[in-house]
């Protein structure tokens, strides 16, 4: 599998905070990948790393095996929507057509033009004058009529009410279709749901690390929720990885990574919604639990 | 690139073109009124000047100062409008974001902005200069101070240089404050420092200035400037006088006046003590084989310091653009 993103222990510090530690995470081709994690968990410094707007403190990060925005023709095959999708507010929506066709030498413009119109955008509106969800809209077209082999979104539907929410990912989903070599999406929010739409593969990222790492269906399969009467969480069988655990007095319950259920009559192990699969990598012991790459 | 830097740049841009205009069209017009008056003026005139010449000065003293503050300001305000805004805005808006990731680099992004606008920052003070510099020079012929620290820095090539590097100025300021409104103060502060700065402690030594003595005879006497006593009041007083030169720059204001031993003079020791008067006779001084020593920069270094100085301003546009340039990778890293 190509990897488009590679990361190795890459760390961005600002002064003395650390934002981003250590991560090491590949994003294969062709995939929608969510990129999950409360506010400050790091996310939008991995997606400005990997589109060249900052630049590590210490490790490496590589987009098609090269270092981001390393020239024009590097930026060119890398769409990136920054976070509260700015716009220039003094310039009408057809300003920002021209200008996303001066200077990306693949702009689609046809593309550009019926996306436009089928969101039913006044191409001569200032993009200041725009509702949030509008503008959203007029910063995706912007980036994926560069027609991107990479496209990164940073929170670009975190400020719109569900409506517009709804519209925008399926925006996006259109381009994923369209794109004629599946294009790859790196998506990122604090919200499982907005993803758990649209993706097919799950970064979790907390504390400034990567908790989780992979094919959600994979993730889906190998999480389990395991309730038993209490028990101290060494005592469960080898081969069964521990992510969070709750212990009341009488009952101690589990989040579990195992290759499959074992059936055990002192227990019962049930399968994992997606939310509470990321929650408990949010809740878990903050030391990192990297999973193997695949 | 070209054309998103002018399609954000030409409001600003238009609203210096009409400030422009209207200054064109006020010295214009008082520009060939001067010229109607001064032929009439001098073709009554000996050659060596006229007495009434200064009355001239005083007719056109309006567009005269108005000229001088214009071309003083001009720099200033595009610094703060047009470099401080060209990067703090875009920093500030968080649209860089967006206009990093097109298909150029933040490089070439940086170089075009600060290209375009520092062109027009130039062509727009340069136009200005040339109209003032037009507009007074009948009056720079009767007045001989055009090298005097404020009119030379409102005259000839010095003010385009200004205006670029106001520019790089402002765009510097801007990427490391990245607020639009505190990149806007502390430019003009910045700007008008170096302002004040550069005629007090550079412009003085960009050449040795002449050091000369001047004998205090009828003549000298008769057109000095200042002629009296300084410090405390008493015997003890030195006795001063300075003098001008025609177009040249006078950095001494007034020196004291020494005697023919070269001792400086007092107001207890001057030779022409007058118990009636503070000041003694020019007569009697004229016949006292007085002197003073001056130092100044000559009429004939007025161009070459006004290349000079340009150049030097320029050089610090390319090393503040070079600055600029590093900080745009490194600190917004």
């Amino acid at each position: 599998m190509t990897a488009i993103v590679e990361t190795r222990a890459l760390t961005k510090r600002y002064g003395r905070r650390t934002a981003l530690a250590d991560c090491t995470l590949t994003v294969p081709a062709g995939r929608v990948v969510g990129l999950v994690g409360p506010n400050g968990a790091g996310k939008s410094t991995l997606l400005q790393l990997a589109c060249g707007l900052l630049t590590p403190t210490s490790g490496t990060v590589e987009v098609f095996g090269r270092p981001p925005a390393a020239d024009g023709a590097q930026l060119g095959r890398v769409g990136f929507v920054a976070q509260d999708t700015p716009t220039y507010a003094a310039l009408t929506v057809a300003d920002h057509l021209r200008l996303g066709a001066k200077l990306n030498p693949r702009w689609d413009a046809a593309l550009a033009e019926r996306r436009v119109r089928q969101l039913g955008l006044d191409p001569t509106q200032r993009s200041g004058r725009l509702s949030g969800g509008q503008r959203a809209q007029l910063a995706l077209t912007l980036a994926v009529a560069k027609r991107p082999e990479l496209l990164l979104l940073d929170e670009p539907v975190a400020a719109l009410d569900p409506l517009a929410r709804r519209a925008f990912l399926q925006s996006l989903m259109e381009f994923v279709a369209e794109s004629e070599s599946q294009a790859t999406v790196v998506l990122s929010s604090h919200l499982v749901s907005d993803l758990e739409r649209v993706c097919d593969h799950l970064i979790v990222l907390a504390g400034s690390r990567v908790q989780a790492d992979g094919e959600i269906d994979d993730l889906l399969a190998t999480h389990f929720r395991l309730t038993t009467a209490r028990r101290d969480t060494d005592t469960l069988p080898a081969g069964m990885r521990v992510v969070n655990a709750e212990h009341t007095e009488r009952q101690s319950t589990f989040v579990v990574r195992a290759e499959r259920a074992v059936d055990d009559p002192s227990w019962v192990m049930e399968p994992l919604g997606l939310e509470d699969l990321v929650l408990a990598h949010l809740t878990a012991d903050p030391r990192p639990v990297l999973e193997p790459q695949r | 690139m070209i054309w998103l830097t002018w399609r954000q740049f030409r409001a600003q841009f238009l609203v210096a073109a009409a400030a422009l205009a209207a200054a064109t069209a006020y010295l214009l017009y008082s520009g060939l009124a001067l010229r109607d008056d001064y032929r009439e003026l001098t073709a009554g005139c000996p050659t060596g000047g006229c007495s009434d010449a200064n009355q001239l000065i005083d007719t056109y003293s309006l567009p005269y100062w108005t000229g001088c503050v214009l071309v003083l300001l001009a720099p200033a305000l595009i610094g703060a409008f047009w470099g401080a805004s060209l990067v703090a805005r875009e920093l500030e808006t968080g649209t860089h974001r967006l206009v990093w990731n097109q298909g150029i680099g933040r490089g070439r992004w940086l170089t075009v902005k600060l290209l375009l606008v520092g062109a027009a920052a130039v062509a727009v003070t340069g136009l200005l200069s040339l109209l003032v510099s037009w507009f007074a020079s009948p009056l720079d012929r009767i007045g001989h101070d055009r090298f005097t620290p404020l009119l030379f820095a409102a005259r000839g090539v010095v003010p385009l240089g200004y205006a670029a590097f106001a520019v790089a100025l402002g765009a510097c300021v801007g990427l490391f404050l990245r607020r639009t409104v505190a990149a806007m103060a502390v430019t003009l502060a910045a700007f008008a420092a170096v302002q004040i700065l550069v005629p007090l402690a550079v412009r003085p030594h960009l050449e040795q200035p002449v050091h000369r003595v001047v004998a205090l005879d009828a003549d000298t006497l008769h057109s000095a400037r200042t002629l009296g006593f300084t410090g405390t009041h008493g015997p003890s007083a030195t006795f001063v006088a300075g003098i001008d030169m025609p177009d040249a720059w006078m950095l001494s204001d007034s020196s004291p006046v020494q005697d023919s031993d070269n001792r400086t003079l007092t107001f207890g020791t001057q030779p022409c003590r007058d118990s009636s008067h503070d000041l003694p006779s020019e007569d009697c001084l004229a016949r006292a084989n007085l002197h003073i020593a001056v130092d100044y920069q000559p009429a004939d270094r007025y161009w070459p310091f006004q290349w000079i100085e340009t150049a030097i301003f320029l050089a610090l546009t390319v090393a503040l653009a070079a600055l600029t340039t590093w900080g745009l990778h490194r600190r917004l890293g």
